[in-house]
């Protein structure tokens, strides 16, 4: 009685709370609620203690808070059921209990539930990985600290901007405040020697602090001090993590030790991390560069600047002061104006976007097919706990109860799918970048790996992924009418009717997104066929070509290299089983000088040409060699003069339309005039971009000057190989010793059989079809299966009717055949959306196909054919096991 | 004089809320009180269901507005009595619509017992 008393004490203050609580209820119930949350309260107390007082009061206020909100939810207390869900309501425990019911039940049925998990998990994987693509390509292709404060800055004019600018300008832009810091970067190949071989590296200069600048650290050793890159302080280097580890086996002394770096003794002082990828996508080392005092060579350097912009000062108030720096620091041209140029702008070519964005409309659609397959498995599993919940139903489970025990099972399933499908990933991304393309990866700043977002985005669309698989399989299986749920369940009435439906439209949109991938990627297989098999006007089968570049250190002189290249013609042709070697500058595709217009002819009224033209400096035996025909005139002698040169058909169709070209003259940039000598056909280059196919323009390689042979190219110290194997081309290996036998100093680069170079150039466009082709595939296959499910299903279902139609005499054969109708309905009207969606999917691959239009009939034969084939494949079985059916097996069963 | 109002089917209430059938049950034997509700109810499911006072007196009223139950004038002895307590007990709807519920509820487990869902029982 005295703990009462002592309760008593506490009336008023809990009682005025209470009733503040049920404020919002209404007044003229308020006090009696709260009299009766006080009375829970004092009984507590007096039972169990203080703590159980001080637990009920706040319990008691907790739900008189919240019932208004419940009420207006509906979730309130009823007297009957209404058909309203409450996720929310009841303890964690029960909660738990949920999870922990869900998790025994899935233990016990592992067939269908890894079924659909794994098809979830495939869902999730293929997802990811095509994000972790786009993400680095797209979204995030600077992946440095702060990005948005990272610019390059440029000298713009008009529409027309200098990405590289004096370096007394960056000095400018350094003194200027404009910048918390800018620093300057040039590219700079780098010839390695690792004591067994030369090896030529991308890399670049750039001034100490940029890598600050930038953000990153090394992993060993230490970044540029200020004052190296002068005369004296230049022969050191930072090495990337990758290079450290494939040429140096991450030799932990390698910091302080001295390599030899394009023919001088250099230090290396740091190691950055393997995915720091800067200025451009492969630079693997940095060696400083002072712009104030530049090492020689470097004194009219003009490197591209990095700037991070200062935290307080508005962009365009930093473009001002920078402008300023400009105009004072250096002669600019009217108009002339600092800009601010994304960093990675300009990295990733319109095919990649392209490409990229159409795969992952691609893998988005095989997501949506898989997710299907997934909810119609869930479908069957809960179908098949129908009667059950009818019973819970029946003995006072609300709907809520129900549906949160289902969404925790598909909670799970989401879970145990995320996780598979992160592991997915992660093998695929790993996947990918050994095997895709290179030009797909490298061409952004950001190193293509499973990042904090792509976990984000697993997670995300595992949730999709889940809700679409679980929701609606869990919705209709508890929606149960109490009275009537167990009978009608076991007889297959109303909702096992809705069940079947949702089932077979799930199936033709599984169908229909099969349709549609099917065709794209049919497209995508057929351009990259028609790319290779286009007529490229030279015949790259038998030739082996490779670049030999010959180092500045090692051949200073114009005649030091027209003199090894002599010899390695020599050489090389007096090899057994070689038939020609011709050397050049370049050859299709994708080497050769590419210059822009500004060619004039001689015949009057032809307007100047003023696009890009592909310029070859080949040796004489070019043309035979590579196979081109020589359509009139004649081909180079052995020194050749230096105005002479042939051209090739389209060239001269434009610059000398209806007349003879050869003897006639053009003028080139506006100074040297060329005479054309010979008129060859025309290389094609058959690539999606249609501007990589330029005229060309061929120059003498050795040119007679002042009565004596020179070399008109080697300028940059490279030459182009290429020879012409006869029966039985010599082993790479063997032709690589016999260059180095002339002089070891020589880098060779990509020596391989030329038609590698066509495939490599064709490499997007195949990773692109066997992409698409996987997808389809991966679509088709879980389509069929889903089909067989159905099909097996439906088959099952109707033992009964099949039995009684075989006992009044239907033929087993008319059985299988309703079957096979059956699914090739279903099989058609999903081709009907199908068609629809790949109009749609074939617009968006327009400019990813060469060649193939999208109503092409072979690409709808294929598309139909193998549509068909899995079709037949699917419901093969099910249609078989119709025919069997045996009536008395069945009235036994009864 | 008011219209007698005609009696409404009880199964038209089916199914009750567990917590309507539960309070409608605690009211069966005796007139209680809510707290009185709350307590009967909390023994008598072994502390499975706990009714809070809020739910439990907006559930009273939905149960009052659907004439399943009424308020007592009868009181107990003074002693053993607080004024400001209300008791209710069930109207002969509210006891129809109970013995409905108990019902279906009883054919429902009937039906499961026939299944064997609560275990095979011993022939």
């Amino acid at each position: 009685v005295s703990t009462v008393t002592g309760w008593r004490r506490l009336e008023r203050p809990v009682r005025r709370a209470l009733r503040w609580s049920a404020a919002r209820v209404s007044d003229r119930r308020q006090d009696k609620i709260a009299y009766a949350a006080w009375l829970a309260c004092v009984d507590a107390a007096e039972r169990r203690g203080p703590a159980a007082f001080a637990r009920t009061t706040l319990a008691e206020i907790a739900d008189l808070l919240s019932l208004p909100i419940r009420m207006r939810a509906g979730f309130g207390p009823r007297v009957s059921p209404v058909h309203r869900v409450s996720l929310f309501h009841g303890s964690p425990m029960t909660l738990l209990d949920d999870f922990r019911r869900a998790a025994r039940r899935l233990r016990s049925n592992r067939g269908t539930l890894a079924l659909a998990i794994g098809m979830l998990a495939l869902a999730i994987g293929v997802t990811t990985t095509m994000f972790t693509v786009l993400d680095a390509l797209m979204l995030h292709p600077v992946p440095f600290r702060d990005p948005d404060r990272l610019t390059s800055v440029v000298i713009a004019n008009g529409p027309r901007y200098l990405p590289s600018v004096d370096s007394q300008v960056v000095r400018a832009w350094q003194a200027s405040g404009a910048f918390e810091s800018i620093g300057g970067a040039l590219q700079a190949p780098v010839d390695l020697d690792t004591g067994d071989e030369l090896v030529t590296k991308a890399g670049a200069l750039i001034t100490p602090g940029l890598l600050e600048t930038v953000g990153v650290r090394p992993i060993l050793g230490r970044t540029f001090a200020a004052g190296e890159g002068r005369p004296g302080t230049d022969d050191r280097i930072i090495l990337s993590e990758d290079i450290w580890s494939s040429l140096f086996h991450r030799d932990p002394g390698i910091i302080g030790r001295r390599i030899r770096v394009s023919g001088v003794s250099t230090e290396v002082i740091g190691i950055l991390p393997a995915g720091f990828r800067f200025p451009r996508s492969r630079t693997v080392a940095w060696r400083p560069i002072d712009l104030a005092a530049p090492p020689p060579g470097q004194e009219r350097a003009r490197p591209t600047a990095i700037a991070r912009l200062k935290p307080g000062l508005p962009a365009a108030d930093a473009l001002q002061i920078a402008d300023r720096a400009l105009r004072a620091a250096a002669k600019t041209d009217p108009g002339d104006h600092a800009m601010f140029r994304p960093l990675a702008a300009g990295m990733v070519d319109k095919y990649s976007t392209r490409a990229v964005t159409a795969l992952s409309i691609g893998v988005g659609l095989v997501f949506l097919v898989l997710c299907a397959n997934a909810m119609n498995l869930m479908l069957t599993r809960f179908s098949a706990r129908q009667r059950e919940f009818g019973v819970c139903s029946a003995l006072g489970a609300s709907r809520a109860r129900l549906l949160r025990e289902a969404l925790a099972e598909t909670a799970l399933v989401g879970v145990a799918a995320a996780a598979a499908g992160l592991a997915l990933a992660a093998a695929l991304v790993s996947l990918a970048t050994r095997y895709l393309p290179e030009a797909f990866l490298t061409s952004t700043l950001a190193p293509v790996g499973i990042s904090w977002r792509a976990v984000a985005a697993t997670s995300l669309l595992a949730l999709l992924a889940a809700a679409i698989a679980g929701l609606t399989p869990a919705w209709m299986a508890t929606r149960i009418d109490a009275t009537d749920a167990l009978r009608a369940a076991a007889r297959g009435g109303t909702d096992a009717r809705s069940y079947r439906r949702l089932a077979r439209g799930l199936l033709v949109a599984e169908v229909a997104l099969a349709a549609a991938l099917l065709a794209g990627a049919a497209q995508l297989v057929r351009t990259f066929v028609n790319l290779m098999s286009a007529d490229r006007g030279l015949n790259a089968e038998g030739v082996i070509t490779g670049w030999v570049s010959l180092p500045e250190f090692a051949f200073k002189d114009r005649a030091g290299r027209l003199a090894f290249a002599s010899l390695l013609e020599e050489r090389l042709a007096q090899m057994p089983g070689i038939q020609q070697v011709s050397l050049s500058d370049g050859v299709p595709p994708g080497t050769g000088s590419i210059y822009f217009g500004g060619v004039r002819s001689d015949l009057p009224g032809v307007p100047e040409f003023a696009d890009d033209l592909n310029i070859y400096r080949a040796s004489p035996r070019f043309f035979e060699l590579f196979g081109i025909r020589l359509l009139s005139g004649r081909a180079f002698a052995v020194p050749s003069a230096p105005d002479e040169a042939i051209v090739g058909e389209a060239f001269a169709k434009m610059m000398w339309p209806g007349h003879a070209p050869v003897g006639r003259t053009f003028v080139f940039g506006g100074k040297t005039t060329y005479r054309v000598i010979g008129v060859v056909g025309e290389i094609r280059n058959p690539l999606l971009d249609p501007r990589t196919d330029r005229p060309e323009i061929y120059l003498p390689l050795v040119v007679a000057q002042d009565g004596r042979a020179e070399a008109s190219a080697f300028g940059r110290g490279q030459i182009l190989l290429a020879l012409r194997c006869g029966a039985a081309c010599p082993g790479l290996d063997v032709i690589s010793r016999t260059i180095r036998s002339i002089s070891a100093q020589v880098v060779i680069n990509t020596l391989g059989p030329m038609e590698a170079d066509y495939l490599k150039e064709l490499a997007r466009p195949r990773a692109a079809a066997a992409l698409a082709a996987i997808f389809a595939v991966v679509a088709l296959l879980a389509s069929a299966g889903g089909l067989f499910g159905v099909l097996n299903a439906a088959v099952a279902r109707r033992r009964r009717e099949f039995g009684i139609r075989v006992a009044l005499g239907i033929e087993p054969a008319r059985l299988t055949r309703l079957v096979l109708a059956d699914a090739a309905r279903l099989a058609a009207l999903g081709l009907v959306f199908g068609v629809a969606g790949a109009w749609a999917l074939g617009r968006a691959l327009a400019s990813l196909t060469y060649g193939v239009s999208p109503v092409d009939p072979l690409t709808w034969t294929v598309v139909v054919g193998s549509l068909a084939t899995a079709v037949l494949l699917a419901a093969w079985r099910p249609s078989r096991h119709a025919a069997r059916v045996l009536p008395a097996e069945l009235l036994r069963a009864e | 004089l008011p219209k007698p109002r005609p009696l409404p089917d009880p199964r038209s209430f089916l199914p009750l809320t567990p917590l309507a059938f539960q309070v409608l049950l605690a009211l069966a034997d005796e007139e209680r009180h809510g707290y009185g509700i709350i307590r009967e109810v909390e023994t008598r499911t072994d502390g499975l269901i706990r009714l809070r006072s809020g739910s439990l007196y907006t559930l009273l009223q939905r149960l009052l507005d659907e004439d399943l139950i009424v308020e007592s004038d009868e009181r107990p002895a003074p002693e053993k009595d607080d004024e400001r307590r209300r008791y209710y007990k069930v109207t002969d709807l509210g006891r129809a619509v109970l013995a409905a519920e108990a019902r279906r509820l009883e054919s429902a487990v009937t039906e499961a017992r026939r299944k064997h869902v609560l275990g095979r029982t011993k022939a």
